[in-house]
């Protein structure tokens, strides 16, 4: 009559994933939400608002510099909107990525001291940027309206690319938080990774066409350009509203590819280390 | 008939030491390169003393090992053991922090553990969100909560600041609030560590009480982790005692208790240093007992308490003084004694030979505690021989019969019999 409802063994094999776990822990996930969303903004001035200053004032400062005084074309677009859809866009992934890589060291605590599923934290995480995502997309498409009213030249969206956005945010948030659980995971071990993931993220931004058209890259560089996985990205974003550029859908597979791969081995590698990363740390 | 709800067969975990990795990326590459090249690995640890590290050579503990018990459904299993002793590594793999080395557990039901009040709680959030918080990290589901929500808050007792931001909290209301959500975890068996050791002790009466309760009505499992014996032995029937790390006995309490109490080293360390000092006199031994001359380093209130000295006088001496001395724990002389009334003389030769001298603490007298003893001998006016605090520690504690279940604590170092005579007078 024994039916044992948990078994825990030593457990040296490196495939065990727990995806029902997770769903039974799905109330702690959307608490976790809950908390990253009304302490973020607890006790400062403008609360909330923050998450539409930022992409404004960096997209503000990004036309004065870089297209005004370095005179950086924006194929025909605005270019208001053009580093306007990059930069959120970057945002996305970049705090997706940022945020993942302190899982282990910032929960220290509550993991030495009770058990959950650990993969609830960066997947809270993703979550949590997906709203605000969500809020600074709409900011977009305000501006967006507003030029698009305007009657500017220059804006030819497309509706084919338009259909692949969801797809998009995926592959971003894949890709984002299985770099960031990699990170996170050898962070355990070694402390110095934390630096290179802040100054990291801000060099990969401008191997990413957020401040210049792709088709500005001259051809022996822009394979590189092409190597960097949120290339695809911001190509297929913009290009799904304001249209231009040298876009093709073949260009998202790359970064599928890539951020499938990067997903599983960030699995991987976090289940192995989640184990037994108390005992480091 | 199967009862069985926890099956832990083998169980062992080893620690890897020094060699995990020194937290830098750059250190650990000088290593490797140090080892490539033959040199001393300029980052290994000079010297690591600790009772674990008695090992083979080897860069590994075992923090515990060979670990084989069963428990049974609605029992509260109490686990003791020194400090090191692996009480918490079990505790730690049975919550599933941290994974075995070899072994298996088989868990029947669901498992919550506490191995702290308020896990997880946020400063800012109010203490109503952080109801909701620390519950779903205790993996308590959202409608669980909901339906507990009144009782956790009536538990607590801080109703009036439930919906004030924790940081504004003491650390009691914070703990309050902590252990009224644990008290209302939906699991069948719990994992406790040392919570109640925190909070003022009327709640932590009322939460041992909580805990029984739980325990005696739901039918729920509790594996105790404690140090503190007294609730150890109120709360458990079964226990389970540890010593580096491998199981030394498991079985009813108040044995098991009994013999922890009685393994414990008597002396604090120093005492070698005292036995021989000097040239005139030597120490065979000192020893703690009770007056069936069982060597103990907790005593019953009700119990005699004798410091047995034997010595050997290697000189004839005109004077000798043997004393002693005791202290609370917060080193304060409560008193002194000694087997050389001050002031008197004798004028008689001691010779030299082989003694004996017992100073008896009468029963009834120490309040329950930790208690020091320190250890004198001079020769008065002219040397002092030994003067040492701290040789000894020793506990006092009420027998149950004694409180009657009612746990009360009484201020100050003594607790004399003191005569009383009350009668109406008008």
């Amino acid at each position: 009559m024994s039916k044992w409802d948990l078994i825990i063994t030593p457990n040296k094999s490196w495939i065990q994933f727990r995806l029902l776990e997770v769903w039974e822990y799905k109330d702690l996930l959307k608490i976790f939400i809950k908390r990253d969303f009304t302490t973020t903004y607890k006790q400062t001035l403008l609360g909330p608002l923050w998450l539409l200053i930022q992409p404004v004032i960096t997209t503000f400062i990004f036309t004065i510099i870089f297209n005004k005084f370095a005179s950086i074309p924006t194929n025909e677009t605005p270019p208001v909107l053009f580093y306007m859809s990059g930069i959120i866009a970057w945002h996305y992934f970049a705090n997706c990525l940022n945020n993942t890589s302190d899982t282990f060291i910032n929960n220290a605590n509550i993991f030495g001291k009770v058990y959950f599923p650990r993969i609830v934290i960066p997947l809270s995480i993703i979550i949590t940027n997906i709203f605000r995502f969500i809020i600074q997309f709409i900011l977009f498409l305000s501006f967006y309206f507003y030029f698009l009213y305007q009657g500017n030249q220059g804006i030819e969206p497309s509706p084919k690319t338009i259909i692949l956005i969801p797809i998009m945010i995926i592959i971003m948030a894949f890709m984002g938080m299985g770099i960031g659980i990699i990170i996170s995971s050898l962070t355990t071990k070694y402390r110095d990774l934390r630096f290179l993931v802040g100054f990291g993220t801000q060099l990969l931004m401008y191997a990413s066409p957020i401040i210049y058209p792709l088709a500005l890259v001259p051809d022996k560089y822009r394979y590189f350009i092409i190597l960097n996985p949120m290339t695809g990205i911001i190509e297929g974003f913009r290009n799904a509203f304001l249209g231009g550029d040298i876009f093709a859908i073949n260009m998202l597979f790359y970064p599928l590819f890539f951020s499938v791969t990067i997903f599983i081995l960030g699995l991987l590698i976090f289940n192995r280390v989640e184990k037994n990363f108390i005992d480091i740390i | 008939m199967n009862n069985i709800v926890i099956d832990i067969k083998q169980l062992g975990k080893q620690y890897q030491l020094g060699s995990i990795s020194s937290g830098s990326l750059n250190r650990d590459l000088a290593s490797a390169w140090a080892r490539f090249k033959g040199f001393e690995d300029p980052n290994s640890k000079i010297s690591f003393t600790n009772e674990l590290s008695i090992n083979d050579g080897t860069q590994s503990i075992w923090a515990i090992k060979n670990i084989n018990l069963q428990i049974n459904k609605g029992e509260i299993l109490g686990v003791i053991g020194k400090n090191g002793a692996g009480k918490s590594t079990l505790l730690k793999i049975l919550s599933r922090i941290t994974s075995p080395t070899e072994g298996e557990i088989k868990i029947k039901g669901r498992l919550g553990s506490l191995l702290e009040v308020g896990t997880g709680f946020h400063p800012e959030l109010t203490g109503r969100e952080n109801i909701f918080l620390n519950g779903a990290i205790l993996g308590m589901k959202k409608n669980e909560i909901k339906r507990h929500l009144d009782q956790i808050i009536d538990f607590s007792g801080i109703e009036k600041y439930i919906d004030t931001p924790i940081k504004r909290y003491s650390t009691g209301m914070k703990v309050r609030l902590g252990f009224s959500v644990a008290a209302f975890l939906q699991v069948d068996i719990l994992l406790v560590d040392e919570v109640l050791a925190v909070g003022d002790i009327e709640f932590q009466t009322r939460a041992i009480g909580k805990m029984n309760q739980v325990a005696s009505n739901e039918g729920k499992t509790i594996l105790f982790v404690s140090h503190n014996i007294k609730a150890v032995k109120e709360l458990t029937n079964r226990a389970l005692l540890l010593s580096k790390g491998s199981m030394v006995q498991v079985g009813n309490t108040d044995k098991v208790v009994t013999q922890y109490l009685n393994s414990q080293d008597l002396s604090i360390g120093k005492i070698e240093n005292i036995l021989q000092v000097d040239e005139c006199i030597i120490f065979d031994s000192i020893t703690l007992t009770n007056n069936r001359n069982e060597k103990k380093q907790s005593f019953f209130y009700d119990e005699e308490i004798i410091i047995n000295y034997k010595y050997n006088l290697k000189l004839k001496l005109d004077r000798l003084r043997i004393a002693f001395n005791i202290s609370d724990r917060y080193n304060n002389i409560i008193f002194n004694s000694a087997d050389f009334p001050q002031g008197l003389r004798t004028q008689e030769l001691i010779d030299s030979g082989t003694y004996q001298a017992n100073a008896i603490i009468p029963a009834n007298f120490l309040n329950e505690g930790t208690f020091f003893i320190g250890i004198s001998c001079d020769i008065p006016f002219k040397k002092i021989i030994i003067n040492e605090k701290n040789i000894f520690t020793f506990t006092i504690i009420f027998p149950k019969n004694m409180t009657g279940g009612v746990n009360e604590k009484f201020e100050g170092p003594l607790f004399p019999k003191i005569k009383w005579k009350t009668e109406k007078i008008g």
